[in-house]
């Protein structure tokens, strides 16, 4: 049997079971409705997809416009119709876990929900379809090379030139560029469906097209959640596409030996930076903000660990009016100075290109009819809402037209609401405005709340232009928003599924990893921010680890002393309180503690809540927890999957860390405190395994080193310099081993006799002791070997001269030489511990200054002012 | 008439800097008017980088990059301008009813009227505000031509406004400039051309260099000529007419112009970003000798 008609036998059975001559009867929108009640009538479709058909719609996907043979919608639902509303609801569930931790999250005002069903086209709606984007994005490719070159459109009228020039995405700068940089790469446009069934287009993105991160995530949701769907609706795969984006991206760099691409984004501020970072991660670019490029030149380089590194190809997700804060007027601190220049010499590739965003203009939108017939010979396939001058104001139905402005593409008023307004604009400003027929999407099924419900849908299709034509994402977003009629963020998602009528490959299915893996990739250049930022994750998860067990110990303590009070033990709870009070041992680990709220005696308990969820207190937990989920941000498209879940459960903490009182029980401290440890752990244990030095993950350890030994070394000089008796001494010697998770090692290593001595010397002179002073230090001094060296051969560096010098210093000290006490105290340790201090800081300045220091940032020169030389 | 001109700009930091990257427009342009028959840039420290295209204005632009330490860096541009004299009759005999004007800017059927229909827009830094366009009908009547209109609406601004070099910044709004009738050539060209688009006519920027001539008997001073800025109109079939408010002259003899554009902000003879730096002081001076 030829394996095509397999799937298309099982559908032509279930059709007709439902009704009896489903050929005979004439294809109008209308038709599906009945067929789909009639379907109804043998109760096999379960309850919750025939309430939603039983409902009255307008226009809906699936109830008007599915077409005469929905064979698309009903491959769906062959495989639905045997799950119970429990059953999606569930699947609904497990899509928003996935969603949120994918970390494609948005901000709570743009929260995102991702639907279980998704959206079907037929094969034929989909030709339609494909073929209209394509002729589209033709058509805005010649006019863009018109307009920044001949001009004839605006000559002959077919453009109105001062609408153009007025139009503030018309950027001059463009015409001074080389013609080839400005063919359009990665563009998308949306569509939706009016009540007559063809396509209409609501907007074009010709700049930084968005939710091409979202599309892909549902993808793999999808794919995860609807599997066997998947599989028996014979969906169209997107892989392919995405292969053919990432050879484009290759041919503008085909005659390098290395080439680099990078990803530019805003920064964390940017509302779609997880999107950014999310490409990042699928495509394997390096994600970089503008600080992190500079034009040396006539190329544009990346300050990265290892130096300044030639880019070639920037896609750019920052829009291009701002782009070079030297050549464009309006100065932007997301500009990179001399960007255009280097565009301008051919040394680097910016997609999409300079001034693309005119495109969007009305003054070229309401004239791609008389455009396409001009410059293809053909009909416009996909065409905008019909549009009118003001002047015709008074021959229009204005309960469905809408006035939209030519400056402002934001701009919308309901002719049928808000008539008074208009007259007063139209009549002051006509050259402003212009109506539009009120597009009336169609709605689409969509899971909330337990039923489906019927909400407004548009469609994103994505189009790349390649030096080999123009290919479509065989897929699309579709969306529904929370405004009312399309414009703004997806509120609501589906996966769109491409029917193919044809089985499916199995192994050819979409597997969602990086899908080329080369050379340069593996090698990944980070930049010198993202290097900082790894550093600081080090510390920063170090240091959550390390105060957590603090106050554990802590916590254990002052419960012990107060069931079994005894000198040793409230000695022991009274030094802690100073210690952790003081800050000493805890960030910042001052050497000569300074008390915060001074006079004002905190019992154990509130200094325990203080450490734990206080944000006054610098080094409480919540503060460096918050501290530590910041800069994952920042460095979120190196993390794995799992690492971004487990920074997801930190976040969850600090959510409940901020909503604890002074009231909280001791034991429900001691159970959060298990959890943040639990999920600190988990993560360490996340990102063991995917830590390639090339990736700049070293820092990560040196950081990590750094905050141990500034930890341990603090400790020892807060709690143990004192000389007191030898049971109180022990008392406090073995709090300070549980918080170096040390206790058992020690008892073990030296069962004869325990001393201050003997602790100091696992602490911070053993060489082999996983967890001692010296131990971190040669660690620093072997990852430091990965960092790009910047000096004479032959001479030892400034931050390695630091390293050497504690080491050499922990090497020849003797534990006697540290126990011995002058007036009850250990003044060698102290000075021990100083110097290490003072050297572990110079490191960090060094590092900083060699390594990091990228952060200088540019300012306007003096524009020479006309004037300053008049007389 | 033959000029050589010496435009040198100082800056002097109070810190090092690291890295500059600048945009100059000190190429004098050839046009109907004059002839650039040389120019050279030198910039101390020497520029490690140097490029020059022409921008959309059709203006020759210098980009150069410094990136060894510096605290002083000098930029002089040495050029020779020859300028041609124009037929002061034929602008006579192509004048034309203003409003005429407007209308075939209105709508552009050729490459120089579209071109030009660019500059009847509000610019950055001519912002169209409330008034102007009545300041200008005052000269701009109804049947009244061209240039002898603009003629008028010069002298008044050259009556009208108070020439105060304290008085305005580039970050001086035109509004400010028009409410207290001061400022210097700068904010009377932007003002001109403000009144010109308010009523649909195309004027444009144009930054230049003017030769000042000694009182009687002294000895002209070394850096005591001028960079400029005067405005420029369009008169079809005749070309753009220049007008210098300032002085109230239509510049002939002693006005070479350097760079056109909308406004200031396209035509700056020399921007740039910088690293590092702290505090600077800036130097302007120009020499401009006859040499025939």
């Amino acid at each position: 049997m030829n394996p095509k008609d397999q799937p298309t036998l099982l559908v032509m059975s279930y059709i007709n079971n439902s009704i009896s001559k489903p050929e005979s009867s004439i294809y109008s929108p209308w038709s599906m409705r009945s067929l789909y009640h009639n379907y109804n009538a043998m109760s096999e479709l379960p309850e919750w997809l025939s309430l939603y058909l039983n409902k009255s719609h307008t226009h809906d996907e699936l109830v008007n416009h599915s077409g005469l043979k929905p064979v698309h919608w009903d491959a769906l639902f062959n495989r639905l119709a045997s799950l119970t509303t429990e059953d999606v609801s569930s699947r609904s569930v497990e899509i928003s876990q996935l969603m949120q931790n994918g970390n494609v999250k948005p901000e709570k005002n743009q929260q995102c929900y991702f639907d279980p069903l998704p959206f079907m086209f037929s094969k034929s709606d989909w030709a339609l379809i494909e073929k209209g984007v394509i002729q589209r994005t033709l058509l805005l490719n010649d006019i863009q090379q018109d307009i920044y070159g001949e001009q004839k459109l605006l000559i002959d009228g077919y453009i109105n030139a001062r609408k153009l020039y007025e139009d503030s995405n018309f950027l001059r700068e463009g015409f001074s560029l080389p013609s080839d940089e400005l063919k359009l790469f990665f563009t998308a446009v949306d569509l939706y469906r009016t009540q007559s069934g063809e396509f209409k287009v609501l907007k074009d993105h010709c700049q930084c097209p968005l939710g091409l991160g979202l599309l892909l995530k549902s993808r793999i949701i999808a794919r995860r959640v609807m599997a066997e769907e998947f599989a028996d609706c014979s969906v169209l795969q997107i892989k392919e596409f995405l292969t053919i984006f990432q050879d484009a991206i290759n041919e503008y760099s085909r005659y390098m030996d290395d080439p680099r691409v990078v990803i530019l984004t805003r920064g964390i501020d940017d509302p779609n930076y997880n999107e950014h970072a999310f490409l990042s991660t699928y495509f394997g670019y390096t994600l970089v903000q503008s600080a992190d490029l500079t034009v040396r030149e006539g190329e544009v380089c990346l300050k990265s660990l290892q130096g300044l590194g030639k880019i070639n190809v920037i896609l750019r997700w920052l829009p291009d009016r701002n782009i070079d804060s030297l050549e464009q007027t309006d100065y932007s601190l997301y500009g990179i100075p001399g960007l255009l220049q280097a565009v301008r010499e051919g040394s680097v590739k910016v997609l999409n290109p300079f001034g693309s965003g005119v495109l969007s203009s009305p003054a070229i939108k309401r004239q791609l009819n008389k455009l396409s017939e001009l410059l293809l010979n053909e009909p416009l396939l996909l065409s905008e809402p019909n549009s009118y001058d003001v002047e015709q104001a008074s021959t229009l139905d204005w309960n469905t037209i809408e006035l939209l402005s030519y400056q402002d593409p934001d701009f919308k008023l309901d002719a049928a609401t808000q008539a008074e307004k208009i007259k007063n604009l139209i009549d002051t400003q006509p050259d402003n405005y212009y109506f539009q027929d009120k597009p009336e999407l169609s709605t689409a099924p969509f899971w909330i709340d337990g039923k489906l419900v019927a909400k407004p849908v548009v469609f994103r299709c994505y189009v790349l232009t390649t030096e080999h034509g123009i290919e479509v994402l065989p897929s699309a977003l579709c969306f529904s928003t929370k405004a009312s009629n399309g414009a703004g963020v997806p509120g609501w998602i589906k996966d769109t599924w491409i029917n193919t009528e044809k089985n499916t490959d199995f192994n050819n299915t979409t597997i969602p990893t990086r899908l080329r893996m080369d050379v340069s990739l593996l090698e990944g250049v980070i930049s010198s921010r993202t290097a900082e930022h790894l550093f600081w994750f080090g510390r920063y998860l170090e240091r959550s680890e390390s105060t957590v067990r603090i106050l554990r110990i802590f916590i254990d303590k002052y419960t012990e002393s107060a069931i079994y009070s005894d000198a040793v033990r409230n000695s022991v709870v009274t030094r802690f309180t100073a210690a952790i009070k003081s800050q000493r041992i805890v960030y910042p680990y001052l050497e000569n503690g300074v008390i915060l709220n001074e006079g004002i005696t905190a019992t154990p308990k509130d200094m325990a809540f203080q450490l734990l969820a206080d944000k006054q207190f610098p080094g409480s937990i919540i503060n460096t927890l918050e501290y530590l989920c910041n800069t994952s941000k920042q460095i979120q498209e190196l993390l794995s999957h799992d690492s971004r879940r487990m920074m997801d459960d930190i976040n969850g903490q600090i959510q409940i860390l901020k909503n604890l009182t002074t009231h909280i029980s001791t034991r429900t401290m001691q159970s959060l405190l298990d959890r943040i440890i639990g999920s600190i752990m988990a993560f360490n244990g996340s990102i063991t395994d995917c830590m390639p030095n090339s990736n700049g993950w070293f820092l990560l350890e040196i950081g990590r080193r750094i905050e141990r030994s500034i930890q341990v070394s603090s400790l020892s000089s807060t709690l143990l310099t004192e000389e007191y008796e030898e049971a109180e001494e022990l008392g406090v010697l073995e709090a300070v081993l549980s918080c170096q998770v040390s206790l058992v090692t020690h008892k073990r290593r030296y069962r004869m006799h325990q001393s201050i001595g003997t602790g100091l010397e696992l602490l911070l002179l053993d060489a082999e002791y996983p967890r001692s002073l010296l131990f971190q230090l040669e660690q620093i001094d072997e990852l430091c070997r990965h960092l790009p060296t910047k000096r004479r051969p032959g001479v030892i560096s400034a931050h390695e001269k630091a390293i050497l010098l504690s080491k050499t210093s922990c090497s020849i000290t003797e534990k006697d030489y540290l126990q011995q006490s002058v007036d009850e105290k250990r003044q060698h340790l102290v000075e021990f511990c100083h110097n290490i201090r003072i050297n572990l800081d110079t490191f960090c300045d060094v590092l900083l200054l060699q390594y990091f220091s990228h952060t200088q940032t540019a300012q306007k020169l003096n524009w020479t002012n006309i004037e300053q030389a008049q007389p | 008439m033959k000029y050589k001109i010496k435009h040198s700009t100082t800056y002097q930091y109070s810190d090092f800097v690291t890295l500059c990257q600048n945009q100059a427009r000190l190429t004098p342009k050839t046009n109907r008017g004059q002839i650039c028959h040389s120019s050279r840039i030198d910039i101390v420290p020497p520029a490690n980088y140097q490029q020059q295209f022409t921008d959309y204005f059709n203006n020759k632009v210098t980009v150069f990059e410094i990136s060894t330490q510096y605290k002083t860096l000098n930029v002089t541009v040495t050029s020779e301008v020859e300028l041609l004299v124009t037929a002061k009759k034929d602008l006579e005999n192509l004048d034309m009813p203003w409003h005429k004007v407007r209308d075939l800017l209105a709508t552009p059927n050729s490459k120089e009227l579209l071109k030009t229909s660019e500059f009847i827009l509000a610019s950055p830094l001519t912002p169209i505000e409330e008034g102007i366009k009545d300041y200008a009908l005052i000269s701009f009547t109804a049947e009244e031509k061209l240039i002898s209109a603009c003629k008028d609406l010069m002298a008044r601004i050259f009556h009208d406004f108070k020439y105060d070099p304290g008085f305005s910044t580039i970050s001086t709004p035109l509004s400010v400039v028009f409410a207290q009738k001061r400022g210097v050539c700068q904010d009377f060209a932007h003002f001109a051309l403000a009144c010109l688009r308010s009523i649909g006519l195309a004027g444009r920027y144009v930054s230049g260099y003017i030769e000042t001539l000694p009182p009687e008997g002294e000895e002209k001073l070394e850096g005591a000529d001028a960079t400029h800025a005067w405005f420029s109109v369009f008169l079809p079939s005749f070309g753009w007419v220049d007008f210098d408010p300032t002085n109230n002259v239509l510049p002939s003899e002693q006005h070479i112009t350097l760079a056109v554009g909308r406004d200031f902000s396209d035509v700056s003879p020399l921007k740039g970003v910088v690293f590092g730096g702290g505090n600077s002081l800036l130097d302007v001076a120009v020499d401009m000798i006859r040499l025939e």
